[in-house]
């Protein structure tokens, strides 16, 4: 904002209340769902896939309820009590959803984290790993597969701070007391991890009421754009995400339970190794899919247009696509590769959420597929030609507004932090005063995230706290991971790209970007090092200062599989980047 | 018909907002701290100088062209390309001020090259907002300390400050001086860059002018802290 | 080498901090040489200045290589 601002009329502007419905005589906490589901929906329920994509077992959603039943009283048997935080180290199958959601009924708080890490079980590197999340909340038990708690306690019995158990141990459990602890509407859930750009995971606390509020918005949301909320069209959700994603958990597992949709779930290796398989699930149905920008990016290189040949996407009712940055070109690569299925691009619906407020916060209810607006043409934020996706508006009884430093709500077109404020923004992170006052303003959830409106419209433009300062000037640093992606070229798929800066003495900062590749060949890394370096020039003017080879891999990913810009920002400063040198 | 409407409009808005700035700045009750023979001097046959102030200071801006306006110094000032960018850059003129479209970031050759111009060419001077169109705030950009080494005139920081304000919900927090509150302005050491600066010498430059305007800004805030006690 | 390739060279070499036979023309003016957006500015005045021609906004933004810049002087 210049002078402009003097013939500006628009008043501040505080989004989301447009929405006419809003969530009221529905249940608030778990028990009460799942009851209600099961009563309401029960020839409705989940269905579990195997690694060939079939399904290979099945509960309607009184099943579901009955085991859940049981699986409180094994937790009971097991010594664990109301308060408890319990580590849950499961992949996608029963195992976790009994898991999960018994230890929810009895009072206890499970936090799940990822099954598989760094593609091995009982490895050092893995002990450390537990520990570190362990500590995060202190948690008094551990749960994970059979053999990797075998090797655990057979190598780190005593090192690790809490008391492992597999689920064997659990399934030998006598079923003790089966009620379901009534909890209170605000009495704390469940706890969700995040990655922090940097270092120590933090844990989000998760109430009942702000999970079930935010499991029936995602419902509602979906509604606004189809005349009817998804529960009343949707044959079925089909999820790949782990169950540790914040979009797995809320977006995929809980949306289903509590709005009693048929849900299909299967295991992300599955989706890795064969993403065709993902796609067959949808066939023929009235179907939803729920995926990162990153998944829909998976099944563009990955899957040949002959390989579709037979399928039927033509009924999917929506494509929600959230939780990192969305890129136009890829949403459009994957309404190109399946059109021949006749699924239309006005099925794909942009979202934008995190963890810290359970997860949905706005939609694209427009029904209009991929919508973009340029960033404010007067930035200088070293965007003015990017293309932006539009997220819409906030979910219901929930609130968002653009605010700078001082969390004064800024005009529409002005660039700014976002900021929300609703029923499913969290209160705190545990045990962890420091960051919470951090992350919020008042009552509102300092996001981190850079954004503007138009129209009453959320647009994302990136994370604030990573925008590179360049000689005074702001540059996103996705803008910068894209361009060089472009001149990269897709590789053989999951191949990341990190860009930041670093500080040099007297020269103010420079560009960094380091590149996973899975090239050797010195000739070939020399000249994708210059096509990278030749784009960004040429784009934005800037020079590269150090671009930097790596095997896949080597850039540190979120739980939830987002780059840590300044996690390899740290390596990288401490010369603990292991580059594949070309020169 | 809309069209000539809009231009109308425009007009109309450009006209009120020219009206409002003059109004305004004409009640402050001016307190120079420094500087002030400095400014009144300048006349037409003054060297060429680049003036800096924070964006967030802007409204000063308009009292700074009338100014200099009234004494004959020919200034030129940068106005990014938009549609509000547009109305600026029509209040810019009617106040006094050669205005230049362009923006100091990214593709910023154009916009430079034109003050460059307006400076070797025409010998005239800049009013700049060095962390202008949209931040961030308090950091300038290297455009500005280039513009000065390649045309050898010096960089003028200074700051303004307000007993009574409003401030504009802005990203920079803008600054509105009420009317007839008591307005302080101070004005900096000038800051010359040398022709032959290299990259260090020149991030060098711009830290000092981002480092001098911050000081500025204290000195104002602190004189109206020192009245209250 | 004609001369105004030549001077064109020195001015790059001077401005980029980077040994004249190290310059060729395909050289990228920004990825390879780092001529940013301040450092472009310098070198369009100072070729304008040294070759006493004006270069439109237009042609400055199609030059991307440091043999752009010699084929638009050469030309003009």
């Amino acid at each position: 904002m210049t002078l402009e601002t003097l013939s500006q009329s628009k008043p501040a502007h505080i989004f989301g209340i447009e929405r006419k419905k809003v969530i009221t005589d529905l249940p608030e906490t778990f028990p009460e769902v799942l009851r209600r589901t099961a009563e309401l929906f029960p020839e409705k329920g989940i269905q579990m896939r195997d690694r060939a994509g079939r399904v290979s077992g099945r509960r309607s959603y009184p099943e579901l309820l009955q085991a859940v039943k049981e699986s409180a009283g094994r937790w009971r048997s097991l010594g664990v009590k109301s308060g408890d935080c319990i580590l849950l180290c499961l992949p996608t199958a029963w195992d976790f959803i009994d898991a999960w959601l018994g230890a929810i009924c009895i009072g206890a708080h499970p936090a799940a984290i990822a099954s598989v890490m760094g593609g091995l079980s009982a490895s050092s590197n893995f002990a450390e790993r537990l520990e570190k999340y362990r500590s995060v909340i202190d948690a008094e038990w551990i749960i994970a597969g059979d053999r990797m708690v075998n090797d655990l306690r057979k190598d780190y019995g005593d090192t690790l701070g809490a008391i492992s158990y597999s689920t064997a141990d659990i399934e030998s459990q006598e079923i003790g007391e089966e009620r379901l602890h009534e909890a209170k509407p605000e009495e704390l859930a469940f706890l969700q991890f995040t990655s922090g750009s940097t270092g120590m995971p933090r844990a989000v606390m998760i109430s009942h009421r702000m999970a079930t509020h935010n499991a029936f918005s995602i419902n509602e949301g979906i509604g606004d754009r189809y005349g009817a909320p998804a529960d009343e069209w949707a044959e079925l959700h089909s999820a790949w995400l782990p169950m540790h994603h914040d979009m797995g958990l809320i977006g995929c597992l809980l949306l289903a339970i509590a709005n009693g949709i048929e849900l299909s779930l299967m295991n992300p290796t599955t989706f890795l190794a064969r993403p065709i398989k993902y796609l067959e699930s949808l066939s023929g149905k009235k179907a939803m899919m729920a995926g990162p920008n990153f998944g829909y990016q998976f099944c563009v290189d990955r899957i040949k247009k002959e390989n579709l040949v037979g399928l039927d996407l033509s009924k999917v009712g929506v494509a929600m696509t959230g939780s990192e940055m969305i890129r136009p070109e890829t949403m459009d690569a994957f309404c190109n590769l399946v059109e021949c299925t006749g699924f239309t691009p006005d099925k794909i619906m942009p979202c934008y959420g995190m963890a810290e407020a359970t997860l949905a916060v706005t939609f694209d209810s427009n029904g209009a597929g991929v919508r973009t607006h340029l960033t404010p043409q007067q930035s200088g934020y070293h965007l003015e030609n990017q293309e932006v996706v539009c997220c819409g508006i906030a979910v219901p009884d929930t609130e968002v507004r653009i605010a700078n430093d001082d969390g004064e709500t800024l005009q529409e077109g002005d660039l700014g932090e976002i900021l929300v404020k609703g029923p499913a923004v969290f209160s705190g992170y545990y045990k962890n005063a420091a960051e919470t006052a951090a992350s919020k303003h008042g009552e509102w959830l300092r996001t981190g995230d850079l954004g503007f409106t138009a129209n009453g419209e959320l647009y994302i433009a990136g994370r604030f706290k990573e925008i590179l300062v360049i000689r005074g000037d702001n540059i996103m640093p996705h803008e910068l991971e894209w361009l060089a992606e472009e001149a990269r070229g897709q590789g053989t798929g999951g191949e990341r790209i990190a860009a930041f800066s670093v500080h040099r003495p007297n020269i103010g900062e420079e560009i960094v970007l380091v590149v996973e590749t899975n090239e050797s060949d010195a000739e070939t890394l020399k000249g994708l090092d210059r096509a990278i370096k030749t784009r960004i020039g040429r784009a934005m003017s800037l020079p590269v200062f150090d671009l930097a080879f790596v095997r896949r891999g080597a850039i540190p990913r979120t739980s939830s599989g987002k780059i840590q810009r300044g996690k390899i920002k740290e390596d990288y400063l401490n010369q603990k980047v292991e580059r594949v040198e070309f020169e | 018909m809309a069209k000539r409407f809009d231009q109308l409009k425009k007009h109309l808005i450009v006209l009120i907002a020219e009206i409002i700035v003059r109004l305004l700045v004409s009640t402050y009750r001016m307190k120079w701290l420094s500087g002030e023979r400095k400014i009144d001097s300048l006349d037409e046959k003054s060297s060429p100088v680049i003036i800096a102030l924070w964006h967030n200071r802007i409204i000063f801006l308009g009292r700074i062209i009338r100014q200099l306006a009234k004494q004959k110094f020919p200034v030129t000032i940068m106005i990014s390309f938009s549609k509000d960018g547009d109305l600026a850059a029509m209040l810019g003129e009617r106040l006094g001020a050669k205005v230049i479209r362009g923006s100091p970031s990214r593709g910023g050759t154009q916009g430079l090259r034109g003050l460059y111009r307006s400076v070797a060419k025409e010998g005239r001077s800049i009013l700049i907002l060095p962390d202008g169109s949209k931040g961030p705030v308090y950091e300038a950009k290297m455009g500005l300390v280039v513009l000065s080494r390649m045309t050898q005139a010096p960089v003028l920081p200074m700051s303004c400050y307000a007993n009574r304000f409003w401030r504009v919900r802005s990203w920079d927090r803008m600054i509105v001086p009420k009317p007839f509150s008591k307005v302080v302005i101070d004005v900096g050491e000038e800051i010359s860059v040398s022709r032959n600066a290299q990259d260090d010498e020149l991030e060098n430059a711009r830290l000092s002018i981002e480092g001098r305007l911050n000081q500025l800004g204290t000195n104002v805030e602190e004189y109206f802290e020192k009245q209250d006690k | 080498m004609s001369d105004i390739k030549n001077s064109i060279i020195g001015l790059i070499s001077e401005l980029a901090n980077i040994p004249k036979d190290e310059i060729k023309p395909e050289s990228e003016l920004v990825a390879d040489l780092g001529i940013d957006s301040p450092k472009a500015l310098q070198l369009l005045v100072e070729i304008e200045d040294a070759l006493g021609i004006e270069i439109s906004d237009e042609n400055a933004e199609d030059m991307n290589t440091v043999g752009d810049v010699i084929r638009f002087c050469e030309a003009g």
